[in-house]
C-alpha cells in the first residue's frame, strides 16, 4: 500500500471526511441556522397574512408557505447530513477493536496532506499545529520547512500497515524521514516525546468527544436514579462530620494510575467477610485519588454489582474529636456513628490519616482502634482508613485489632509514568482557566524533577505544586508557551541544581572543568581528572537517578587539597563554594555514633547528619577521615550511596539524591609517601594501597565498590608547594591591596613561605599559619608603626625573612 | 464528481447504519428510564420500611402497648415505602410508554425523510409559482 492508496482508503472509511471537503463543518452550521431562521419568519409572516388576509405587492400567503416550506427542506438535508457526520464522527472516536479500519484521527490528516511532502503537510494541518504547541515548538512547520531539503512525497513513503492508527503513522515518518528526525532531535525533541504528546492530544481529542455524547448509555447513567436508596438507611450522625462523594464523577479513564490499588480495594470492598483496608503510602501518594475514583466509578455504576448504590463518606476525624470535651462524650458520638453506619446498610466509610486520629482520640483516654474493631467484624459496611507508611510502622503495624480486620493495601507512589497521566489531565485542566499551553516536554520535565529533586513529600503532591508553580511564573511572565526549559529553571532556582537544555555558558564550564578546577586546586592533576569525568556524567543526566549526584573517596595525605578539591566541585557544581557541608567522622568513632548521626528516637534528639541533609538537600558532604569512624557508619553509608535516601530515629525518609558525598582518608598515606619517594606514581598502585586498606581492616570491600570513584591524592612535591605559596601570597595581596599598600612577591618571600609551610605530614597545611604568623602580622606592625602607609610599598628581603625566625 | 459519491454514500447510510443508530440511542433512552427509575429494584424493595425507620418489638419485660405500637408504625413504615414506590414505578411506565410512541415516529419520519423532503420541496416550489 502507498500514500495515495492510503488517502483512498481514509476517504472510503470515513465519508464525513468527504462531506468536510465539499462543505465544512462551520459553514452547514451557518446554512442550516439560516434556514431554520428563515423557516420561522416565513411561517409568521404566512401566519399574519392568512389572518388578516391581504397581500404585500406580489407576495401572497401562498408564496410565503411555498419559501417556507422549502426553507423546511433545506433545514431537514442539513440536519439528515449533520446526522451523517456525526455518525461517523463518533464511530470513529469509539475507535475499531480490531484495528484493521484506519483511525479518524489518521484518516483527517491523511486525507488533508499535499502529497509533495507529507511531513511537512502533516506539520500544516490542524493537528500537526497543534502537535508542534504540544512539542513546545509551536512555529514547528514555519521552520522546519525553511531548512527543508529533500521532501518526503507521497511516493518515497510507505505506510506501516493497513488499518493503521495516527501514532504509527507519526512513528513511520519519524524512522522514514531522516531529515526531520534530526530537526526533532537538534530541537531537543525525542521520539517517545514525539508519541507522547501525540498520544496526549488524541486522548484529549477523544475525551473531548466522549464527552459531547451526551445521548450515551455512560453519559446518561451518570444522571443518577430515583428511589434506589430508598431501602437504605440514612446515617444521621455522621453526616454532621462527613463528606460525602455521591456527586464525584470518576476520570472516565481506564488507565487510571492507581489501578492496582483500585482493583485491590474493589476486591476488599466486594467480599462477604470484613470487606475494610487500610491504604498505606507517604503523604501525596494519591490515596485520597484512589477513593475518589472509587466514589466516581459507583456512582456511575462501572463497578462490580456489590458495589451498586454504595456512598462513600469521608469521616473528618480532625472536625470530630476536638468538638468532643471527654473521653466518654467522643465515645459516645464514634459508637453512635459506627452503629447508624452499620444501620444504614449502605455505607462505605473513609477515615483518612488513620494513626493522627487515633493519637488526637488518645490525648482524650479513647482508644480509638480498640473502639473501631468492635464495629469491624460486621460487613454491614466498609471502612477505608488511610497511613503513611511511618504511622502504620510505628503505630497500627502492631496493634492486632487493626491488622487482624483491615488489610494492608500499598499505594506506590506511581512513578513517572502514573504522574504523567495526571498531569496530562490537570495540564488540560489549567489551560482551560489559565492563557498558557503547557507542552509535553514541560510534563516530563516536571515528573523527572520531581522523582529527582523533590522527593520529600509526596510525588504526585509535588509535581502538581511544580507545574502550577510554573504556569504562575508564565502568567507573570505574560507568556503563553510553558516549555521544559521554564520548567528547568524553575527547579534551578529552587534547588540551586542545573538541570535541563545545557548552556552554552555552562557547556564552556563542563569543556573546562580541569582547568576551572585548578584554579583552587595546585597539581593532583589524576584526581581532578577523574572528578571532572563524574561530573559531566552526572550534568549530562546519564548518572543513576536513585543515587547521590556522586560519591567518591579521597585517598592521600593531609594537606594536599582534598579539601580544596571538594570546595572546587561544589563551586562548580551549584555555583556557590559555600554549599559544602563536613562531619569529622573521627567524632562517630563510640558505640553511640549511629544516634550521634540518625538522631535518638528515646531522647528526641535529633541526628547530625539527619539534620545536616535535610537543611541543606543539595550540596557537597564532607566526611573527613572516614576511616575513624565506628564500625557500623559503614555499614548506613552503604545503603546512602545504593539507594540514596536513609531514615533517621523517627523512622522518616531522608533524601540525599542531591549531594555529593567525599569520604577522604589518610590511612595508607605512608604507603603513598613511599611511593612518591621511589619516584613513581601512586596512581600506579591504586589497587595495591586498597588492598592494603581493605586488608588493614579501615575500610569495607564492599563500601570501597559503592563510590563512583576512588582517588589518589599524591604528597605535594616542591614546585606545587611553591605555587600553592605564591597563590596565598596573591591572595594576601589582594587583601593589603584593599588598604592602599602594594606588597610586593618577590623569590625570597615565596622561597620562605614555600620552605617554612612545608611539612611532611601537613602537606601544603601549615602555609596559611606561616602566612598570617611570619608575613600578616609584620605588615600590621608596619602599618602601626606609620612605616606603611596608603600608596606605599612593602618588599621584604631574604635577611628580614631569615632576621624575623 | 464528490457530490455524487457523497450521496450515494449518503443514501446507502441513511438506510443502513442510520436505522442501526437511530435503534441504539432509542435503547440508550429506554435503558436510562429503566434505571433513572430503577424499576427492579423498586419491585425487590416494594413492600422495605421506608428508609429503614422500624420501631423495635423487643425490650425489657413484655408490654403489649409496645408491641402494638411497633406493629402500627412498621406497618405504616411499609406502607409509605410500598405507595411512594408504586407511584414512581408508575411515572416511569408512563415515560417508558410516552419514549416507546415517540421513537417509533421518529423511526417513521427517518425511514419517510427522503419523500419528506422531496414533497416540501415539489410542493414549495409549487406553490411559490403558482402564487
Amino acid at each position: 500500500m502507498n500514500f495515495t492508496q492510503l488517502k483512498q482508503q481514509a476517504l472510503e472509511r470515513h465519508p464525513e471526511l468527504l462531506l468536510e471537503e465539499i462543505i465544512s463543518h462551520r459553514l452547514r452550521k451557518k446554512i442550516k441556522v439560516t434556514f431554520l431562521i428563515l423557516a420561522v419568519l416565513l411561517l409568521a409572516g404566512y401566519l399574519l397574512l392568512t389572518t388578516t388576509s391581504s397581500n404585500i405587492g406580489v407576495v401572497t400567503d401562498n408564496r410565503l408557505l411555498g419559501m417556507a416550506c422549502l426553507m423546511i427542506a433545506g433545514w431537514l438535508v442539513f440536519l439528515a447530513l449533520d446526522a451523517f457526520y456525526y455518525s461517523h464522527y463518533y464511530a470513529g472516536a469509539l475507535g475499531d477493536k480490531n484495528g484493521t479500519i484506519i483511525s479518524y484521527e489518521l484518516a483527517r490528516v491523511v486525507v488533508n496532506t499535499p502529497e509533495d511532502d507529507i511531513t511537512l503537510g502533516l506539520l500544516r494541518t490542524d493537528f500537526g499545529r497543534h502537535l508542534g504547541w504540544r512539542l513546545g515548538l509551536p512555529q514547528a512547520a514555519e521552520e522546519f520547512s525553511s531548512s527543508r531539503k529533500k521532501p518526503l512525497t507521497a511516493a518515497d513513503f510507505v505506510p506501516a500497515r493497513e488499518g493503521m492508527n495516527l501514532l504509527d503513522h507519526l512513528s513511520e515518518l519519524y524512522r522514514q524521514d531522516s531529515e526531520w528526525s534530526k530537526w526533532l532531535t537538534a530541537n531537543e525533541v525525542k521520539e517517545e516525546d514525539l508519541l507522547g504528546a501525540a498520544r496526549w492530544q488524541l486522548r484529549a481529542l477523544k475525551t473531548a468527544r466522549m464527552n459531547e455524547r451526551w445521548w450515551s448509555r455512560t453519559a446518561l447513567r451518570r444522571l443518577g436514579s430515583v428511589g434506589r436508596d430508598w431501602s437504605y438507611g440514612r446515617a444521621y450522625e455522621l453526616e454532621k462530620y462527613a463528606h460525602f462523594l455521591d456527586m464525584v464523577s470518576g476520570s472516565g479513564d481506564g488507565d487510571f494510575y492507581h489501578q492496582k490499588e483500585l482493583e485491590q480495594l474493589i476486591n476488599i470492598l466486594t467480599r462477604e467477610r470484613e470487606p475494610h483496608a487500610i491504604l498505606v503510602g507517604p503523604e501525596g501518594s494519591g490515596k485520597t485519588d484512589v477513593v475518589y475514583e472509587l466514589a466516581g466509578r459507583i456512582n456511575a455504576d462501572e463497578t462490580e454489582p456489590g458495589l451498586r448504590d454504595k456512598r462513600v463518606a469521608i469521616l473528618r476525624t480532625d472536625i470530630l474529636i476536638p468538638q468532643m470535651e471527654n473521653k466518654t462524650a467522643l465515645e459516645n458520638e464514634l459508637q453512635l456513628i459506627l452503629q447508624q453506619s452499620a444501620w444504614a446498610g449502605n455505607l462505605i466509610l473513609v477515615l483518612p490519616d488513620l494513626p493522627e486520629a487515633a493519637a488526637s482520640a488518645a490525648y482524650l483516654g479513647c482508644d480509638l482502634p480498640a473502639l473501631l474493631s468492635n464495629y469491624l467484624p460486621s460487613s454491614r459496611f466498609s471502612v477505608i482508613a488511610f497511613s503513611d507508611p511511618d504511622g502504620f510502622h510505628n503505630n497500627l503495624e502492631n496493634n492486632r485489632e487493626i491488622t487482624n480486620h483491615l488489610e494492608k493495601i500499598q499505594v506506590s507512589e506511581g512513578g513517572k509514568r502514573g504522574i504523567m497521566n495526571l498531569l496530562e489531565n490537570q495540564a488540560l485542566a489549567w489551560e482551560k482557566t489559565h492563557p498558557v499551553v503547557i507542552s509535553y516536554p514541560a510534563l516530563v520535565a516536571v515528573a523527572e524533577a520531581a522523582e529527582r529533586y523533590f522527593t520529600d513529600s509526596g510525588l504526585r503532591d509535588k509535581a502538581f505544586d511544580l507545574l502550577s508553580e510554573a504556569v504562575s511564573a508564565a502568567e507573570n511572565a505574560g507568556r503563553t508557551l510553558i516549555t521544559s526549559e521554564e520548567v528547568n529553571s524553575l527547579v534551578e532556582a529552587k534547588t540551586g541544581i542545573v538541570t535541563g537544555r545545557v548552556s552554552s555558558k555552562e557547556r564552556e564550564k563542563l569543556q573546562n572543568l580541569e582547568e576551572i578546577m585548578h584554579r583552587r586546586v595546585v597539581g593532583q592533576d589524576e584526581a581532578i581528572r577523574a572528578v571532572s569525568r563524574a561530573v559531566r556524567s552526572a550534568r549530562a543526566g546519564i548518572n543513576v537517578g536513585n543515587r547521590p549526584l556522586g560519591s567518591f573517596l579521597f585517598l592521600g595525605p593531609t594537606g594536599v587539597g582534598k579539601t580544596e578539591t571538594a570546595k572546587a566541585l561544589a563551586e562548580v557544581f551549584f555555583d556557590d563554594r559555600d554549599r559544602i557541608m563536613r562531619l569529622d567522622m573521627s567524632e562517630f568513632n563510640s558505640s553511640s555514633a549511629m544516634a550521634q548521626l540518625l538522631g535518638s528516637f528515646e531522647e528526641g534528639k535529633p541526628g547530625v547528619l539527619a539534620n545536616m541533609v535535610r537543611d541543606n538537600p543539595y550540596g557537597v558532604l564532607l566526611l573527613d577521615e572516614f576511616e575513624k569512624a565506628h564500625s557500623e557508619v559503614p555499614d548506613l553509608f552503604l545503603q546512602i550511596l545504593d539507594e540514596g535516601v536513609f531514615s533517621d530515629a523517627g523512622g522518616h525518609r531522608v533524601n540525599a539524591r542531591n549531594i555529593i558525598f567525599i569520604a577522604t582518608s589518610n590511612a595508607q598515606s605512608n604507603k603513598i609517601w613511599e611511593v612518591v619517594e621511589r619516584g613513581e606514581d601512586p596512581n600506579q598502585h591504586r589497587d595495591e594501597m586498597i588492598n592494603a586498606l581493605i586488608d588493614s581492616g579501615e575500610l569495607k570491600p564492599e563500601l570501597i565498590n559503592r563510590f563512583d570513584g576512588v582517588i589518589m591524592f599524591h604528597p605535594l612535591q616542591e614546585q606545587q608547594v611553591r605555587a600553592i605559596a605564591e597563590k596565598k601570597l596573591q591572595d594576601l595581596k589582594q587583601r593589603v591591596k584593599n588598604k592602599g599598600i602594594e606588597l610586593k612577591i618577590n623569590q625570597a618571600l615565596v622561597d620562605y613561605v614555600a620552605t617554612k609551610g612545608r611539612d611532611e605530614k601537613f602537606g601544603a597545611r601549615p602555609i596559611n599559619r606561616v602566612i598570617s604568623e611570619d608575613i600578616e602580622s609584620r605588615i600590621a606592625e608596619e602599618m602601626i608603626s606609620g612605616q606603611a602607609k596608603a600608596g606605599s610599598e612593602i618588599e621584604f628581603t631574604q635577611e628580614q625573612l631569615q632576621a624575623g625566625d | 464528481m464528490k457530490t455524487l459519491q457523497l450521496f450515494s454514500c449518503y443514501l446507502i447510510w441513511h438506510y443502513s447504519t442510520a436505522l442501526g443508530d437511530i435503534w441504539g440511542i432509542w435503547g440508550n433512552f429506554l435503558y436510562f428510564i429503566s434505571h433513572f427509575f430503577s424499576f427492579s429494584d423498586l419491585l425487590r424493595t416494594l413492600f422495605a420500611p421506608w428508609r429503614r425507620l422500624q420501631e423495635s418489638y423487643s425490650g425489657q419485660g413484655f408490654s403489649l402497648e409496645r408491641v402494638l405500637t411497633a406493629l402500627v408504625v412498621n406497618t405504616m413504615m411499609r406502607l409509605v415505602g410500598m405507595i411512594i414506590r408504586l407511584a414512581v414505578m408508575i411515572v416511569g411506565l408512563l415515560c417508558l410508554a410516552a419514549l416507546a410512541a415517540a421513537g417509533a415516529a421518529v423511526y417513521v419520519i427517518w425511514l419517510l425523510a427522503p419523500l419528506l423532503v422531496t414533497f416540501l420541496l415539489v410542493t414549495g416550489a409549487g406553490l411559490l409559482v403558482i402564487g
